[in-house]
């Protein structure tokens, strides 16, 4: 089931008022009926696997604290399975098909080794997400949940099971143990963040999703032409990867929950290292948590270091789809954090800008680099890519093409303004409009919330694209 | 946070009622637009074409224009091609511009696959619906000319539409946000040359080879249910309409993307259904012309789907008055 259909708006109401008329152990087994439900709605099947999972991991976590002495071959285990599944479900194709390549161009005759599977949605997520259970319970961090029930839950929760973001246990598996109060302020909050998700997916994204399809569609493209497409992709999925957290987050707070945040502006970052800080933060925590401190971090020297980030970074590709072009985006990264570590390290880039043009200079530059590698994360083809990053800026065929690449790009810029302004807002909110707020009488938030939401609402029927797409990490 | 727990629940519920209800009651009465574009009419009267070709993008992906005008010299011919569009377009263009022209075209020639005729809701809703509106001054009239032909506003998908008609604007914010970035962009100059330039740089012809096509009308024709009745087509309006102003219609049926051998396979459900349109259309003083079984229509001139390739069109068009000329001269087609 998708957020932006009908059927997950009754689906959605449904479970809402029966949700708030029961008590917590009821209240856990309908999420969870209504969890599987919403994830075996299109392909029921996939639902064995999410499952199986679920049971897997709570039986090993138990089996850690119950005999603790074979702890490590447990974590082992458990690890194998869940990597296995994803590394059956999402990379062997792949893998064949490179094989087969290489067995091909060696004159061999590869047989039929490719395995056509359908990637079930949400593999990436919920398998990181219960890895990380494991192995917190393995490293002492969190108890084990005493109720399978609770567990799948944990797992499976709808609102963040197909695209995050990714929890951990400590956060929400304990919040689903704790009993929950319906709230009517946080009801208000998760209406209109319901509202800003819509808002951001069917006007922001999928009408970036129109100009930048239609840049990589065609066969003879110039200089200002694909980047106008690049800088449409980028607006594009950073608005629909917001929108699919802050739907998700809107219905977990109407449910009484809380998910954490995701993002955080990621666009204003100054470094590529802050980047990944702002952006999908619940993965780049996990990949630093459970990747990047294991290989040894920066403990080793600085040698080590530039490895271990260039290693995470090219495993974070790898984790978006199994394809070479997710790889180069995984490696460009690496490379670029690992460089603008060496930077630091030599004195030769401050840690924090010193001065508002430094600042605005690295803004720039992070702005370029990031628009840089979204070309390698959406155009799959890598023959192509080889194409687009020969195209010369200086052999443009006419004064035209220009125009027409400042067209996509004002485009682009008239939808991107309300992540613009959400970020001016966000600044506001958290200097003096929260006092602000909370100064005002009730009648008078009550309006503000209303207008808000109105507003929103009324942007989405008058400038919504007729033509709407998954998410993009859906197929992920 | 509100103390009486039952005032902070109607809060909640008037944040939802004011949010959805208060857009409802936009958009209706006399603020909604008539959007009929009456600048059709004008082209054509300006056109004065004899001949008019109507079709989706099995007409624009073949035809080279300047190359049918060089051919049929003597003969002046306009098009009218909307890439998507199906027979419901097809019909209002041609009731409410062609028919409605101060001398309309003495022939007029319907580019069709298969049995497209008799699917008229197809391509019909969302945002064909606002394209629809500026084809028609009565949508539901002309529509429900075809019976039990639902408008989708009548329709669950149409819900949505008819519970907030504001956003039957969608389409005139998107168009005049266009026009405006055009303008800002040309600076003093005309816009005309980036339009061009966008036409052809986007152009069908110019997909790229290794991707499915994400264009709509780039998607593949599926064959609707097989049995012709004329009575749930628009054809039987169409033969009536040019009955009274005395134009001869034409059905040209193109032939879809051929396998490796230049065939395409047809199922006999298929061939008996064209057999049933061509019989129904010449009773009624009309003309089939069938391209599909040409073989030299191979699929080295295919790009993608049924689009022909840019550099395939001037050849095509040859064929294509070699077999349309003899009924323009009052013949049956070759």
């Amino acid at each position: 089931m998708i957020f932006h259909s009908l059927e997950y708006v009754i689906f959605l109401v449904v479970v809402f008022g029966l949700y708030w008329s029961m008590g917590l152990r009821a209240q856990n087994l309908l999420l969870l009926a209504a969890s599987w439900f919403f994830y075996g709605y299109a392909h029921p099947a996939y639902l064995s696997l999410l499952i199986g999972i679920s049971l897997s991991d709570y039986h090993w976590a138990r089996q850690i604290v119950r005999r603790p002495e074979r702890r490590r071959l447990y974590v082992t285990l458990s690890l194998v399975l869940d990597f296995g599944a994803l590394a059956v479900f999402k990379y062997f194709g792949f893998f064949a098909e490179n094989v087969a390549t290489v067995l091909a161009a060696l004159g061999l005759d590869p047989g039929p080794v490719t395995l056509q599977i359908l990637l079930p949605v949400g593999i990436s997520f919920y398998v990181f997400q219960s890895s990380a259970y494991v192995i917190d319970t393995y490293r002492g961090q969190v108890k084990p949940a005493g109720s399978f029930f609770d567990y799948a839950l944990f797992v499976s929760f709808f609102p963040q099971l197909v695209a995050g973001p990714i929890e951990r246990a400590a956060h929400l598996l304990a919040a689903l143990q704790a009993p929950r109060v319906f709230r009517p302020d946080r009801f208000r909050e998760g209406f209109l963040l319901l509202l800003w998700g819509y808002f951001l997916k069917l006007v922001v994204a999928d009408n970036t999703a129109v100009i930048c399809n239609r840049h990589f569609s065609i066969e003879q493209t110039e200089f200002p032409l694909l980047w106008s497409g690049v800088f449409a992709f980028g607006v594009q999925i950073y608005a629909d990867f917001w929108a699919y957290t802050a739907i998700a987050r809107g219905t977990a707070r109407l449910l009484g929950l809380e998910l954490v945040r995701n993002f955080e502006h990621p666009y204003l970052a100054r470094s590529p290292g802050e980047f990944w800080r702002r952006w999908h933060q619940s993965l780049s925590t996990w990949f630093r948590d459970y990747v990047y401190i294991p290989l040894g971090g920066s403990r080793a020297g600085a040698a080590a270091e530039y490895r271990n980030l260039f290693v995470t970074f090219l495993l974070s590709g790898l984790w978006h789809g199994a394809s070479w072009n997710f790889l180069i985006w995984g490696a460009y990264h690496g490379i670029l954090v690992a460089g603008q570590r060496w930077l630091e390290r030599r004195g030769v880039m401050a840690v924090r800008p010193v001065n508002g043009w430094t600042s605005a200079g690295r803004w720039a530059a992070t702005f370029v680099l990031i628009h840089v590698g979204w070309l390698f994360f959406r155009e799959q083809n890598v023959a192509y890519l080889g194409k687009w990053l020969c195209l010369n800026p200086l052999a443009v065929s006419s004064g035209l093409v220009w125009q027409s690449g400042l067209q996509d790009v004002l485009t682009t810029a008239f939808y991107a303004a309300p992540l613009w302004l959400a970020a001016t807002a966000e600044r506001w909110w958290n200097q003096s409009g929260r006092e602000a707020m909370a100064a005002r009488s009730e009648i008078g938030r009550f309006a503000w919330q209303a207008a808000a939401a109105t507003a929103l609402f009324l942007l989405i029927l008058l400038l919504g694209s007729e033509v709407s797409a998954d998410f993009i990490y859906f197929q992920f | 946070m509100l103390k009486s727990p039952r005032t902070a629940l109607a809060a909640c519920v008037s944040l939802v009622a004011v949010a959805l209800g208060l857009p409802m009651l936009l958009g209706r009465g006399p603020v909604r637009a008539d959007r009929f574009d009456e600048s059709l009419i004008d082209d054509l009267n300006r056109e004065k074409p004899e001949i008019l070709l109507i079709g989706d993008s099995m007409l624009y992906t073949r035809l080279h224009l300047d190359g049918l005008r060089k051919l049929a010299a003597d003969r002046r011919l306009s098009e009218y091609s909307v890439g998507g569009s199906a027979s419901a377009t097809w019909y209002l263009y041609f009731k409410n511009v062609a028919m409605a022209a101060k001398r309309p075209p003495q022939m007029v020639v319907f580019f069709f696959r298969d049995d497209v005729w008799s699917q008229p809701h197809l391509r019909t809703a969302g945002a064909r619906r606002d394209h629809l509106l500026e084809l028609s001054p009565d949508l539901t009239t002309d529509l429900g000319v075809v019976p039990g032909f639902a408008d989708d506003s009548l329709t669950l998908a149409g819900l949505p539409r008819r519970l907030y008609p504001v956003v039957d604007f969608r389409n005139y914010l998107r168009q005049r946000l266009v026009l405006l970035i055009q303008d800002a962009v040309s600076g003093t100059g005309s816009k005309h040359p980036l339009v061009k330039e966008r036409r052809e740089r986007f152009d069908l012809g110019n997909l790229r080879s290794d991707l499915p096509a994400e264009l709509p009308e780039a998607n593949e024709h599926t064959e609707g249910d097989l049995q012709f009745d004329p009575d749930g087509t628009f054809l039987p309006e169409i033969m009536s309409l040019a009955a009274d102003k005395g134009v001869r219609v034409v059905l040209y049926r193109v032939k879809r993307r051929p396998d490796d051998a230049g065939q395409r396979e047809e199922s006999p459900e298929l061939a008996a259904y064209v057999a049933s349109l061509r019989s129904w259309l010449e009773t009624r003083g009309g003309v089939l012309v069938d391209e599909s079984g040409d073989s030299s229509l191979g699929l080295n001139l295919y790009l993608d789907g049924d689009h022909l390739r840019e550099s395939a069109r001037p050849a095509w068009t040859v064929a294509f008055w070699r077999r349309l000329e003899p009924v323009v001269k009052g013949g049956p087609p070759r």
